[in-house]
């Protein structure tokens, strides 16, 4: 990263503070959970199912409004921006890749362009130009024609990450993009979602169930538990027995491994 | 030296596609839109030569029914788009969802005041009870089958078709108040026909209700894309999904309410055109939009000379359109629901 593309392009902070959320008065989802995720970063997201990482996420986006606290984008709060103001900065990929109608996979990534385009959203040459690099670095240009419901599981999960960098974020959203997909579509996305941070200079936060993965790929791991952060910290110092015990409630036994942090192995 | 020429055009256009992937660029909607309304242009003209009699030269009084169906026809196939993105859901339907019965209480409403108005507003009553009544049963629907700003498309579906039997029931206690000499009029608007002696004001109100209605689908239909991804994944490309929501059903009461207006209940016009335009084209809803509505008028102005022509062959004095189209679309619906069932167990 020279100094010019800093001046050009400033780094983008996420940041929760003390955010709470309730979908029922009395259950709190949320309590109390504060964090803040900078461009070049990539973070993962671990917990039980049911921990609360999603509505975490849908708070980030700005589509829950957390009850206590809130989540701000560079200092303000994000729900305060406009829906298109705030897709010209923050892009989501969800958990299944699903379409209503038969669209292709070039008119799914240039829905990325929408918030950058005028009336109609018609695609002109820069948006078509983007669309195309966004998909060579997912590797989906060869099926752009093909509607995604006729594509695997795994080419449909770079569609939908391709649409999100035609966005051109500054933060990027993903909710267990990789939870149907085989181990070689897994290794590819984490591999595309750490070149996202590295390369591209964008903020990647992604929910994920793989504990070794994510420890292997991410530059920092945050921890949940029932609605609150365990522990948040560099995948080396935070994976423990003690951590894993006290987030999932089971008992492993950590393998080590040269230059990269431990692997995870349920006893 | 004109073969290189054409050689080197030829690469241009090769380029040209290259460069666009055949994604929509404005000049392709622009191109489809033209060759819309050049075969809208044509069909009616020849619609218009034909009569009971058969081919005749000056029917040029056919027009304005046939105006009146090309609008009807428009409104229903593009609203039933329109329907059909918000809900990501190609079973629905103004008529299935209980818009067109609303507007009918309207209009039925309408008529049984017409007498009491005087004669300079004689055009507004039907339309804008129409509108009121297609309203009413919308939110009625909305609000019933939504859970905190939600919608499951099932439970619309059938919250409407529970709401179109209420509807039916008010219509039948209008029914019970009116002259009797109204009663022939009222039973074959409700049989859905395009009528021969609509007030003049009345159609143009209801025309400008449906051009509108139809510019804002279209403005909106770019939004309609990133819908078909999901309410999340729409709203984190920048559309506001209550918003257009809202705005959709708003329009679509608006075409609606006029389409009953003109014509009555003409059924399953919104589901028959809007498949029609996915067999034959792309599933963008800015192409969409736009060609259902020029499809929908194409394919009413021809239902509506077929009945008005084959009627003394059937023994009757008028085939109503809306009679034809619930008989080719009810089986139409049933087929497509099937097929539905089908791609969900595989």
């Amino acid at each position: 990263m020279s100094e010019q593309d800093e001046i050009l392009k400033p780094p983008s902070v996420l940041a929760a503070c003390d955010v709470g959320f309730a979908y029922h008065t009395d259950m709190p989802v949320l309590s109390g959970v504060s964090l803040s995720v900078s461009s070049g970063e990539f973070v993962c997201l671990l917990g039980a199912n049911g921990s609360g990482k999603t509505t975490l996420l849908k708070c980030l986006m700005g589509r829950l409004r957390p009850s206590i606290g809130a989540v701000r984008l560079d200092g303000e709060d994000v729900r305060k921006f406009s829906a298109r103001a705030l897709a010209r900065r923050i892009a989501y990929v969800p958990q299944e890749p699903r379409v209503a109608f038969a669209m292709s996979a070039l008119e799914i990534v240039l829905t990325g362009r929408l918030a950058h385009s005028g009336a109609l959203g018609l695609a002109g040459q820069k948006d078509l130009d983007i669309a195309k690099a966004a998909m060579k670095m997912t590797q989906t240009l060869e099926f752009h024609d093909r509607p995604l419901g006729e594509l695997s599981g795994g080419e449909a999960q770079r569609v939908m990450i391709a649409r999100a960098i035609a966005q051109q974020p500054d933060i990027c959203l993903l909710d267990e993009p990789t939870s149907q997909l085989d181990i070689a579509c897994q290794m590819l996305i984490y591999r595309m979602m750490q070149r996202l941070a590295h390369d591209w200079n964008m903020a990647v936060i992604c929910v994920s169930h793989d504990v070794n993965l994510a420890a292997r790929f991410s530059d920092r791991l945050i921890l949940m538990r029932r609605g609150s952060v365990v522990v948040a910290g560099q995948p080396r110092e935070v994976i423990t027995e003690t951590v894993i015990k006290e987030t999932y409630g089971l008992d492993v036994e950590l393998i080590p491994v040269d230059n990269e942090p431990p692997i995870v192995r349920a006893k | 030296m004109d073969k290189k020429v054409e050689n080197k055009t030829l690469d241009n256009m090769k380029a040209k596609q290259e460069r666009s992937l055949g994604a929509l660029t404005s000049t392709r909607l622009f191109r489809l839109g033209g060759i819309l309304l050049a075969v809208t242009i044509v069909t009616a003209v020849v619609c218009s030569l034909f009569g009971p009699m058969g081919f005749s030269w000056g029917m040029a009084y056919r027009l304005q029914r046939l105006a009146a169906a090309a609008m009807v026809g428009s409104a229903l196939a593009a609203g039933g788009m329109g329907l059909q993105a918000i809900l990501r859901n190609p079973l629905a339907e103004p008529y299935l969802l209980g818009i067109s019965s609303g507007a009918g209480v309207g209009v039925l409403a309408g008529m049984s005041l017409l007498g009491s108005v005087p004669a300079w507003l004689a055009w507004s009553p039907i339309p804008l009870l129409a509108f009121i009544g297609a309203l009413a049963t919308c939110t009625a629907v909305y609000l019933i089958a939504q859970r905190r700003g939600r919608l499951d498309a099932y439970s619309l579906i059938l919250s409407g078709v529970i709401v179109n039997v209420f509807n039916g029931a008010l219509m039948l206690v209008i029914n019970l108040y009116i002259k009797p000499y109204q009663i022939i009029e009222f039973s074959r608007w409700m049989m859905g026909e395009v009528s021969e002696n609509v007030n003049r004001g009345t159609l143009i109100v209801c025309c400008l209700c449906i051009m509108t209605g139809w510019l804002v689908l279209l403005l909106r239909s770019a939004d309609f894309n990133a819908l078909a991804l999901g309410d999340d994944v729409a709203r984190s490309v920048g559309v506001s999904v209550a918003r257009i929501r809202l705005e959709t059903f708003l329009c679509v009461s608006l075409m609606a309410g006029a389409a009953v207006a003109l014509a009555g209940p003409v059924g399953f016009i919104g589901l028959i055109v809007p498949h029609i335009c996915r067999m034959l084209m792309r599933a963008d809803f800015r192409v969409l939009v736009i060609a259902s509505g020029f499809i929908g008028a194409i394919f009413l102005m021809i239902v509506e000379t077929l009945c008005y022509s084959l009627a003394q062959y059937a023994q009757v004095a008028v085939i109503p359109v809306g009679i034809v189209t619930a008989l080719c679309g009810g089986p139409f619906f049933l087929v497509l629901l099937r097929r539905r069932f089908q791609v969900v167990e595989a």
